[in-house]
């Protein structure tokens, strides 16, 4: 039963829309992919070497299980922002002959195919075979392979936990990213080292390590299986009010396109989660950017993190530029609309996100005074220059978003080609700065951002216009995506 | 009115709809009926360019679709609940709509008080998303949002479905008055072919997606609609259906 649902999955895949347009394009995600894999593997069986050349003189195994922790810890972020939830619209198959029991296996099982399980198993069990089987013996290393995939299999099922108790309650969101920032603060490095030599000593010990992902494996099946039912959970009684934005009048039928999107942000899950989720990357990268040890970071880090924090809302949202309404996109486009005025519409939405982005950020300058005039730069960068390519990138999105309908599996559209495109859009900006920072200087790279942004501020009509006559373009396909869902 | 001249569509070299030319003037109240998969719901998006013509073009008061936007300006349409953002309220929705057509609020409460009868208490001043309505009173959403524009072309696609009989009554009584008022093109799709005959000045019969049949409205319709879905009956006996015992 579980391998029909499968390859129903594996047709879901073949013949949704999204893939068929793009085969190249999921082609070159499987090639990115295996990079990846075989980079993992490479520094498995490298590992000595490269340990060896950054701590010289130091005990290699120490080193080794210092490490392990923090890499468990940066991999629940990492999973955060690219492990899906497995995806099967199960509704079809609850009046079916399939036993509950069976759809939640099946949705435990299908979400074990990724990556991020397998590398790490790439990374450090070439290193436990070989130098701490050397050291302490085959069955402590077996005991310490054994606890890192129990650790992959933690994550790996608490993420899903997480993520699919903050689609009913953010709180849970807010959560994970304090609890997250707390572990960074705490000595990540004796903790780890000091429990994995316990584990190696002790071999036994890490049946321990049995417990947590047992833990959590069960709390996600229960879950599952009482929350098959979609409507016990969006039936809600409370009274809705109608808003009226009447200063949004000002701009015409521009402005009524802002205040439509206004209310689709706040009155959806899934955009108010991804704001959330651009809160989250915030609070990281003042985490990252923090002073260590006294010392201020150094300005080409400081930069990094203005330009990544200051563009999160904007790239977050922006990807799903017109999929968001996917959901009434041919009453849209059939209402007395200009197609002009919904692209300048968006445009109007953008600037409004990534100013309000910008404006938040500017709390670091409160830490650390060379950020403001970074955030500037950043900030007129992201309208001149990100909210085209961020409006361009979305007449290429066939892929609708699912907003108001069945909540608990609802992570359509939300893929791991989509973190993809976003590095994509992330990169130029790092280039010219790259660039133009080691030419000359640091403040020369910061400017060069800025006056990037202005010029494309110069050239907004223009901008429109191309996007508008892209739009036009592929307005028919669009409109075919979204209607298919 | 609407003009078709030549209209193709074809999906993977099928053709789904083939129309050579066809003119719907205004005043006239047009139903176009038949079974599944005849094409109605894509002729209807083309006339609404919302999908890509293989071929020929569709008019609307002379404007072409494809080529034009000012087309949006006069014609409503409501196709089915994908028409509506789920998540406005009803009265969010209309005077939504109402300003996207330079429509005063007053005069939008105006045509809400209208139809109050139709709206039955379901509607306005529920505290609900449009998401969270039941089909019919979703439809009703839509259809109002249509009518409240008085548009010159007016496009609806299975209005009666979902509709409970009361409703449905309203809404010919309605549709009548809108035509008689302003005379204005109205095209409407039914599988209610007691409501199409009762409705139309002029039904088009659609068969994989040509019009086989253009009938100026008589008392004799009714029964010469009942008899051709008849024949469409799957490989049976005109009579079978009638009798379902006999074999």
């Amino acid at each position: 039963m579980i391998l029909t649902l499968l390859s129903h999955q594996w047709k879901a895949f073949w013949r949704s829309r999204g893939s068929g347009k793009s085969l190249i394009f999921r082609l070159l995600i499987g090639l990115v992919l295996l990079y990846f894999l075989a980079s993992g593997l490479v520094l498995g069986l490298y590992l000595r070497v490269i340990l060896l050349h950054f701590f010289p003189g130091q005990d290699l195994d120490t080193v080794f299980c210092g490490f392990l922790l923090y890499y468990f810890s940066i991999d629940l972020v990492v999973r955060f922002l690219f492990q899906d939830l497995p995806v099967l619209a199960t509704r079809p198959y609850l009046l079916q002959n399939i036993s509950r029991r069976q759809l939640v296996s099946f949705l435990d099982i299908r979400a074990l195919f990724h990556f991020l399980n397998l590398l790490p198993i790439l990374v450090f069990l070439p290193f436990i075979f070989t130098d701490i089987k050397a050291g302490f013996g085959v069955i402590p290393a077996a005991a310490l392979a054994g606890s890192v995939v129990l650790l992959v299999l933690l994550n790996h099922y608490l993420i899903l936990y997480i993520k699919r108790k903050s689609i009913f309650n953010p709180w849970w969101l807010v959560a994970f990213v304090g609890a997250n920032i707390l572990l960074f603060f705490l000595p990540l490095r004796t903790v780890s080292s000091g429990s994995c030599f316990h584990i190696l000593h002790q071999p036994w010990l890490a049946l321990a390590f049995i417990f947590p992902p047992a833990l959590v494996y069960l709390l996600n099946r229960r879950f599952l299986y009482n929350n098959l039912y979609f409507e016990e959970l969006s039936g809600r009684d409370s009274y809705r009010q109608s808003s009226d934005y009447a200063w949004l009048r000002r701009w015409g039928v521009v402005g009524e396109l802002v205040g439509l999107e206004y209310r689709l942000i706040l009155r959806n899950r899934r955009p108010r989660i991804f704001l959330l989720t651009s809160l989250a990357v915030l609070a990281y990268s003042v985490m990252l950017s923090r002073p260590h040890d006294g010392h201020p970071v150094s300005p080409g880090f400081l930069f990094f993190y203005c330009i990544t924090a200051s563009s999160a809302f904007l790239i977050q949202y922006g990807g799903y530029a017109f999929a968001w309404q996917s959901g009434h996109f041919d009453g849209l486009h059939s209402s007395n609309i200009q197609t002009r005025d919904y692209i300048r519409s968006k445009w109007y939405v953008f600037t409004v996100i990534a100013t309000g982005n910008c404006l938040i950020c500017l709390l670091y300058g409160l830490v650390d005074p060379r950020a403001l005039p970074m955030l500037a730069a950043a900030w007129l960068y992201n309208l001149g220059c990100n909210i085209p390519v961020v409006a361009w990138c979305g007449t290429l999105g066939y892929e609708p978003v699912d907003l108001g309908k069945g909540l608990g599996f609802n992570y359509k559209g939300m893929t791991t080609a989509n973190g993809w495109f976003m590095l994509l859009i992330g990169m130029p900006p790092f280039c010219i700065y790259i660039a133009f920072s080691r030419l000359f200087q640091h403040w020369v790279g910061v400017a060069a951002i800025g006056v990037a942004g202005v010029i494309g501020l110069l050239f907004r009509n223009w901008f429109i216009n191309l996007v508008t006559r892209e739009f036009f373009q592929r307005k028919y396909l669009i409109l075919r995506a979204f209607r298919e869902k | 009115m609407i003009t078709i001249n030549n209209l193709v569509k074809t999906y993977n070299d099928r053709p789904v709809i083939d129309i050579r030319h066809l003119r719907i003037e205004s005043g006239v109240i047009t139903g176009l009926v038949g079974n599944n998969g005849a094409g109605k719901t894509t002729l209807f998006r083309l006339l609404l360019d919302l999908v890509r013509a293989s071929e020929g073009e569709a008019l609307l008061q002379g404007q072409d679709v494809a080529m034009t936007e000012t087309w949006k300006g006069f014609t409503a349409a409501y196709l089915d609940e994908t028409f509506l953002p789920g998540y406005l309220t009803p009265e969010e929705y209309f005077y939504f709509t109402g300003r996207l057509n330079r429509l005063s609020k007053t005069s939008v409460d105006e045509a809400l008080a209208a139809m109050s009868t139709f709206f039955n208490d379901g509607i306005l001043n529920t505290g609900k998303y449009i998401r969270d309505l039941s089909k019919g009173n979703q439809a009703k959403v839509g259809i109002a949002a249509c009518l409240l524009r008085k548009p010159e072309v007016l496009i609806l696609d299975e209005p009666f479905a979902n509709l409970d009989p009361s409703s449905q009554l309203i809404l010919v009584d309605m549709l009548r008055q809108l035509s008689a008022d302003s005379g204005n093109a109205i095209l409407v799709s039914s599988h209610d072919i007691n409501h199409i005959t009762g409705l139309c000045h002029r039904i088009l019969l659609m068969e994989r997606g040509t019009i086989i049949k253009d009938i100026d409205t008589t008392a004799d319709t009714l029964q010469a609609l009942a008899e051709y879905f008849r024949t469409k009956l799957p490989a049976s006996p005109a009579g079978a259906v009638s009798q379902p015992g006999m074999k």
